[in-house]
């Protein structure tokens, strides 16, 4: 926390995280313009949650919720309503949970972590659906939304891992020279 | 890019979603007690299953469904051994028709273009005397 004092790490970070919701908000457009011809209704590949994964490993937790925050927000303002930011809000919200108890808590690698991250985002709308419709009427959609969530995590999280690998953060400037 | 824990929390990942599904797609077959006819959602009548009947189900006598259904629309339903079939309909694509029998909980008979619908339950939310003869 000592290095937000720096205005010049402030700057850094305002910019990094601002680039980090641009990249989110298009991932997120361009899904909904083309839609993968995946066999579910609902089912997408999550792409904006490849900002998400390579920001809790560069950044940390704050600014993942930070950016999941705005980004929904801007895609509910853009193209849907208050349902829709709910609904992806808690999917985002256990996502970013779960991804972040893992990568501290475990010893686990970006792809397991990604994973856990994708199974967690639907069972965090499934929980929020269920509440609204009821469970039942859901429980057969359960077994789709956890094995979709799962492989879209793996597939995330080998994106993530050559991603983060190759992408170097503006280091903030310190005062010590 | 893996270590041995995260193939091991791969299979795990696996294991848990093969039971959560079996848990869901394979749940125990219930015989069911009653069967509940619905039309356009609401129940209109509901049969016990341990009795043996062939009844018409007159879609087109109910006012106020849909354009599309004329007043001489039926489908025929038939309990037999605690087993139900729609034996019989005049409706487009015959698909209630052609399903097999339904007897345990939960399993349903859908009629699309009559807004059908008959599914097995446990209990009756009527009371058990009051149904059965209500053509």
């Amino acid at each position: 926390m000592k290095e937000h004092k720096n205005p010049l790490s402030q700057i850094s970070s305002v910019t990094t995280l601002s680039l980090a919701v641009a990249a989110a908000f298009i991932f997120s457009y361009l899904e909904a313009l083309f839609p993968f011809p995946l066999p579910f209704p609902g089912m997408k590949l999550g792409l904006a949650n490849l900002v998400i994964v390579i920001l809790l490993y560069k950044k940390g937790l704050a600014s993942c919720i930070i950016v999941a925050l705005l980004k929904n927000l801007l895609m509910a303002l853009t193209f849907g309503n208050l349902f829709l930011f709910v609904y992806s809000m808690s999917g985002g919200l256990f996502s970013i949970l779960f991804m972040w108890i893992m990568k501290h808590q475990t010893g686990f690698r970006i792809l397991s972590v990604s994973a856990v991250g994708g199974i967690a985002h639907n069972l965090g709308q499934f929980l929020i659906a269920s509440a609204m419709f009821g469970i039942n009427t859901l429980l057969g959609y359960a077994p789709i939304l956890y094995f979709s969530g799962m492989i879209t995590g793996y597939l995330i999280g080998i994106i993530s891992y050559e991603c983060e690998r190759r992408l170097f953060l503006p280091q903030p400037l310190t005062k010590s020279h | 890019m893996l270590k041995k824990r995260d193939i091991l929390l791969l299979i795990l990942l696996l294991v848990i979603g093969l039971l959560i599904s079996f848990y869901i797609y394979f749940p125990k077959r219930q015989k069911g007690a009653y069967l509940e006819i619905k039309i356009n959602g609401t129940v209109t009548e509901t049969y016990p299953l341990n009795t043996d009947i062939i009844t018409r189900i007159d879609i087109g006598k109910i006012k106020g469904l849909s354009d599309s259904i004329q007043t001489d629309d039926y489908n025929y339903l038939q309990i037999k051994d605690g087993t139900a079939t729609i034996t019989d309909a005049n409706c487009k694509d015959k698909f209630c028709v052609h399903q097999k029998g339904i007897s345990a909980v939960g399993e349903s008979i859908i009629c699309l273009p009559h807004l059908l619908t008959i599914t097995v339950v446990d209990e009756s939310e009527d009371e058990p005397d009051a149904i059965a003869v209500s053509k």
